[in-house]
């Protein structure tokens, strides 16, 4: 024979689900969201979305140069991780921000650990972390939507005034003014300032201003439950993520309506869904077990709640999947399965002495 | 004023008093240890490479002082170590011969062709579980370098053609790559030995020349060249019995080139390079006409001996 | 009632509709044939026959060669050329015996046992012993020695195998419905033997008509018959074990310490041809399929048959074919040519294009969990390769690989491609040295 045959370990089949298309899976559910983003902040969004995307790609091609590591671009992992970074950022942001961003995620979060696989935190949530921490003013300066005007879902002026953040923004060609986000208002007047908003459809429409991502909770929604019928994630984290979001917010609302905000306004403002959804269940940083996913997401959820109450940022989610990211090789050793044949069974030694 | 006084003799204080403590512990829980330790210790190489089949380069000094382990036992130290050793413990020792470890095969891909396409990891054991590994020769190096993962020194490296050569001078004989081929190629022989038969492969002559143009097939040729030349069934190998320098006609004579002689040759030239292969059969085969003139001028005195006829028809007979 | 199954396992491509309708169809006898004299788990049998000497079909040509060991037989009559070593199923050269067929197909006298319900249980070990049965699923432990449990060890339950989760084969599926009855009688032998109290067969739903035709010939009987559900491995012993009596196997133990024996289909009927007629194992039903075989289907093979001549026989255009597998999809053996041999515990041959046999190069594990979920004795896969690439054998999840029955799971639903089961199988031959090592 002269053509050679192929020899390999069994098993010689394969599900076909592969990386790169979990990968670009995930990519194509968030892009509705995307979209959305860019229909309502226009090109501010866009180039903030097509520059962080570029950005990644761009580092992760460096990164794999200096570290003499295979190119492993077309995996997708990269575009991933630039999307999710630049749904976490706000519209109009400078480009030279998000540069810094992508290295953060790339760099510092991921290639340095050793790449794809190996790091221990969000990549996206790393960068987005690095950003808040060192450019407080521009990852604050949220511009209204275009079209909803100035005002903004019937709450009063006055209330934006006082967050004082009603500049014209004029950055990245946006004809919009900025404002605080909903969990900004929240944080600043307590619930009174908001509970309008939640009657309100805007809210789970998008309508509201904030992050690329923070927007369209329906769109980000439909395409968590996209990427669970499709089996790339598993409903425990997400779940335990969002329901314990709703259980403390539920809780806290009804202990003090004055102060604290109700469950929808919860989880359909900042970042739940897409925590929840695209960040928290990021393979590679939570954990491995089913057991240890709820819990992963229940901490995740109580730490948002935590930090948005009562912590001095009006958001948290970025910040509580960071510091469970941190846990999970401790949720990993403590969710561990007995594996088969250590456990004692229930029918065993009954038909026999 | 008085409050920082007060502090710096607090702590001050609290320091002496530690020290203290730590000075009687000392004295109180000294544990007795062998000054030749430290002297062993100093002198052994500290690579940690298990050479000596001891935990440790600590391990073999413990060993060395329990009397449990030789002091020629660590082979990176070698004949120099073993004098140190046997100062230390004034005690005689015996030097022993310094022996490198030899990858016996040259059958790379040119020679030894790939018969099967391997989709796995990069490991020799690994493949050599699968079907036999995807050389022709079953024998044959893989060259996916486990030896190489195995060896503390960095004395290996995968050549061109797709098979591992020890650079001798790095090796210091601990032996670790022998345990990681699956296939049991490399062995250790003398470092000054400079001719050695690189084919492991025990097969009928048919058999091995149908897998490898360079294995060696038994064929007893070179044996006539030297009685260092001995013969596992069909296979050579050079004893280390005698100490005689071996001609360089025992490899020259070699029907099949299986072995290499270091006095001509580079191993890495000797294992993939094209131009040093042809060199070598341009050589051998002058050799061969001048062995025959000098044959055919030794028969016009006397008849030929039957035995010289032998190699000829043995030869004849493996060509299929 | 129900499916049954067990947790963890996969949804694999099953690809059974190809041969599962296809009648078993017998395939003439070679001009000769390569028989291994080691085709069973435990010590080499050996050669009881000398090169050049007449022999017969279904004569001993290599006795057994201890307790854990099983004798051979020729599968044709003709004339004994060699014993040599060949290459084996494994790519290693095996010692074997080449046979040289003289078409006569002239038999040994054998003898079966008159009544096996009134023999004694030693004298049908013995006839099964001597008939060289073995486990027949791809394991091909002595069927003997696992019917001589230590008498510390009662056997309550039987369970018969009729899962064949293994995708593509179909050779179990047809001779439970072309052979019934013969391994209906295997199984009640197999439990007079064991003197057990239950029989169970479990035949997974995606062989209805295999349910309907053993609970049929099952009914005047005291055998449950218990479908299971369509899930990857479902055959493994102990997951089937897990599924029809809820016991699990423990950690490094065997079936018969939750007093249980699991035997596969096509050897209870082995062991019924071998009490009943004295017919030694001298030829196998296998499936022969797979992408480049243009005329699939099961056979009736003598053992030692070469691959290639089953091949030629089903139409393989070799130049078009990219693997070749003896087994199945899952834990068969991948082969470097087809000049080996069919053996006893041969259930499948798989051919497979060129065209869609591509090396793709693994990728970095990115943690996703498939694995875990994936494995039917939960262990966490990943870990153990990791172990492996590190070479940390000695490392507690490590040590787990003990318990990888490498059913290639794991490896299945790898997004990324990771030669797992490779990995594993790595570590374990390194956790076995190292134990022989300090033994």
């Amino acid at each position: 024979m002269d053509r050679t045959l192929i020899i390999s370990s069994s098993p010689h089949a394969h599900s076909g689900v592969t990386t790169p298309r979990i990968m670009w899976t995930v990519v194509g559910a968030l892009l509705p969201a995307a979209a959305f983003s860019v229909y309502l902040f226009g090109l501010a969004a866009l180039t903030v979305l097509a520059a962080t995307v570029v950005f990644c790609v761009v580092a992760e091609g460096l990164a794999g140069l200096a570290f003499g590591k295979p190119l492993t671009l077309k995996d997708g992992s990269a575009v991933l991780t630039g999307l999710i970074l630049a749904m976490t950022l706000p519209p109009g942001l400078p480009l030279w921000i998000c540069a810094v961003g992508a290295f953060a995620a790339i760099v510092v979060a991921k290639s340095v650990f050793g790449g794809l696989g190996q790091n221990p935190f969000n990549p996206a949530m790393t960068g987005r972390v690095f950003l808040l921490i060192a450019f407080p003013g521009p990852m604050t300066r949220w511009p209204v939507p275009s079209g909803t005007g100035d005002t903004l879902f019937g709450a009063p002026v006055s209330a934006i005034d006082a967050a004082g953040a009603a500049v014209p923004a004029g950055s990245a060609g946006v004809d919009a003014i900025t404002a605080a986000t909903p969990l900004g208002l929240l944080s600043e007047q307590g619930a009174r300032a908001v509970d309008t908003l939640s009657s309100g459809i805007e809210i789970y429409l998008g309508q509201i201003n904030g992050s690329l991502g923070e927007t369209s909770g329906i769109l980000l929604l439909v395409g968590g439950l996209f990427l669970m019928a499709r089996r790339i994630i598993s409903w425990h984290i997400p779940f335990a993520f969002l329901g314990t979001m709703a259980l403390f917010a539920g809780i806290t609302h009804a202990v003090n309506p004055e102060r604290y905000a109700d469950i929808p306004f919860h989880l359909f403002t900042g970042g739940a869904i897409i925590g929840a959804f695209f960040m928290a269940t990021d393979y590679v940083t939570s954990p491995l077990f089913n057991r240890g996913r709820i819990l992963f997401g229940a901490g995740c959820g109580v730490l948002t709640m935590v930090i948005r109450l009562w912590g001095g940022y009006p958001e948290g989610v970025s910040f509580a999947v960071l510091l469970m990211n941190a846990c999970v090789p401790m949720i990993n050793n403590i969710t561990a399965p007995k594996k088969f044949g250590l456990q004692p069974s229930a029918a065993q030694g009954g038909g026999h002495a | 004023m008085t409050s920082m006084l007060i502090a710096i003799s607090v702590l001050c204080g609290i320091g002496l008093a530690m020290a203290l403590l730590l000075a009687v512990g000392k004295r109180a829980f000294a544990v007795e240890v062998d000054p030749r330790f430290e002297q062993l210790m100093d002198v052994i190489p500290g690579a940690n490479c298990g050479g000596c089949g001891l935990p440790g380069c600590s391990g073999y000094a413990s060993a060395l002082l329990a009397g449990t382990a030789a002091p020629d036992a660590c082979p990176p130290g070698g004949a120099e170590l073993t004098m140190e050793i046997g100062r230390i413990l004034g005690m005689e020792v015996t030097v022993r011969e310094p022996e490198v470890a030899l990858v016996r095969c040259a059958g790379g891909n040119s020679e030894s062709p790939i018969r099967a396409r391997y989709d796995g990891i990069d490991d020799c054991r690994a493949a050599h579980a699968l079907a036999g590994g995807f050389k022709s020769c079953t024998h044959g190096c893989l060259g996916l370098g486990s030896c190489i993962a195995a060896c503390t020194f960095n004395a290996i490296e995968r050549t061109a053609n797709g098979l591992v050569r020890i650079d001798p001078e790095r090796c210091t004989g601990c032996r670790n790559c022998i345990a990681a081929c699956p296939r049991h190629i490399i062995a250790m022989v003398p470092k000054k030995e400079v001719v050695h038969v690189l084919c492991i492969n025990p097969d009928k002559a048919k058999d091995v020349k149908a897998v490898c143009t360079v294995g060696c097939t038994g064929c007893k040729i070179c044996g006539k060249q030297s009685p260092r030349m001995v013969f596992d069934g069909a296979l050579a190998r050079v004893s280390t019995d005698a100490n005689d320098p071996l001609d360089p006609s025992v490899a020259l004579s070699c029907p099949q080139g299986s072995i290499y002689d270091a006095r001509e040759y580079r191993l890495s030239d000797w294992l993939s390079s094209a131009d040093t292969r042809k060199h070598f059969e341009e050589r051998a085969a002058a050799w061969k006409e001048a062995e025959k003139a000098r044959k055919a001028g030794a028969r016009k005195e006397k008849p030929p001996k039957k035995d010289d006829d032998q190699p000829a028809s043995s030869q004849q007979e493996v060509t299929p | 009632m129900s499916a049954l199954t067990f947790a963890g396992g996969i949804h694999p491509a099953y690809h059974k509709d190809r041969t599962s309708g296809l009648a078993v169809q017998a395939i003439p006898a070679p001009q000769e044939v390569i028989i291994p004299l080691s085709q069973h788990i435990g010590a080499p049998a050996k050669a009881c026959v000398e090169p050049g000497a007449a022999v017969k079909v279904g004569q001993m040509i290599a006795e057994s060669g201890g307790f854990v060991s099983a004798p051979v037989h020729s599968s044709v009559s003709g004339t004994m050329k060699a014993i040599e070593p060949r290459p084996g199923p494994m790519g290693v050269p095996v010692l074997c015996a080449i046979i040289e067929n003289d078409g006569t197909d002239a038999a040994e006298d054998t003898a079966g046992t008159a009544d096996w319900k009134t023999a004694s249980v030693a004298d049908l070990r013995q006839k099964i012993q001597s008939c060289g049965v073995v486990g027949m699923g791809g394991a091909t432990f002595p069927t003997h020695v696992k019917l001589s449990p230590p008498p510390n060890k009662p056997i309550d339950t039987v369970i018969l195998n009729g899962a064949e989760c293994e995708p593509f084969l179909t050779a179990d599926h047809r001779i439970m419905l072309e052979h019934t009855a013969a391994m209906v009688e295997g199984l009640q032998i197999i439990t007079r033997i064991l003197d057990a109290k239950h029989a169970v067969v479990g035949i997974e739903v995606n062989k209805p008509d295999a349910l309907d035709a053993v609970r049929s010939a099952c009914a005047s009987t005291d055998i449950r018959v218990v479908p299971l559900q369509i899930k990857y491995p479902q055959g493994g012993e102990k997951q089937l074990i897990s599924a029809v009596l809820r016991r699990e196997v423990p950690s490094g133990g065997l079936p018969m310490d939750v007093g249980v024996v699991v035997q596969n289909a096509g050897t209870a009927r082995a062991v019924q041809q071998a009490v009943t007629a004295g017919r030694p194992l001298y030829e196998r039903i296998l499936t022969v399929t797979g992408s480049a075989v243009p005329e699939p289907g099961n056979f009736l093979v003598r053992i030692g048959t070469p691959v290639a001549t089953l091949l030629t026989h089903c139409g393989v255009s070799a130049d078009r074919m990219g693997r070749l597998i003896l087994g199945g999809p899952m834990m068969g053996f991948a082969q470097r040519h087809a000049d080996v041999p069919v053996t006893k515990g041969t259930s499948g041959i798989l051919a497979f294009l060129e065209t869609e046999s591509a090396i793709l190069p693994p990728m970095a594990c990115i943690r996703c969990g498939r694995c875990v979920r994936a494995c039917p004795m939960r262990l966490v896969p990943s870990q153990i390769a990791a172990c492996c690439d590190h070479r940390l054998f000695s490392h507690a999840r490590a040590a787990d690989a003990m318990d990888c029955m490498e059913c290639g799971s794991c490896a299945h639903e790898c997004p990324s491609r990771i030669p797992l089961v490779q990995k594993i199988r790595l570590v374990k031959a390194e956790i076995l040295a190292a134990r022989r090592k300090t033994a």
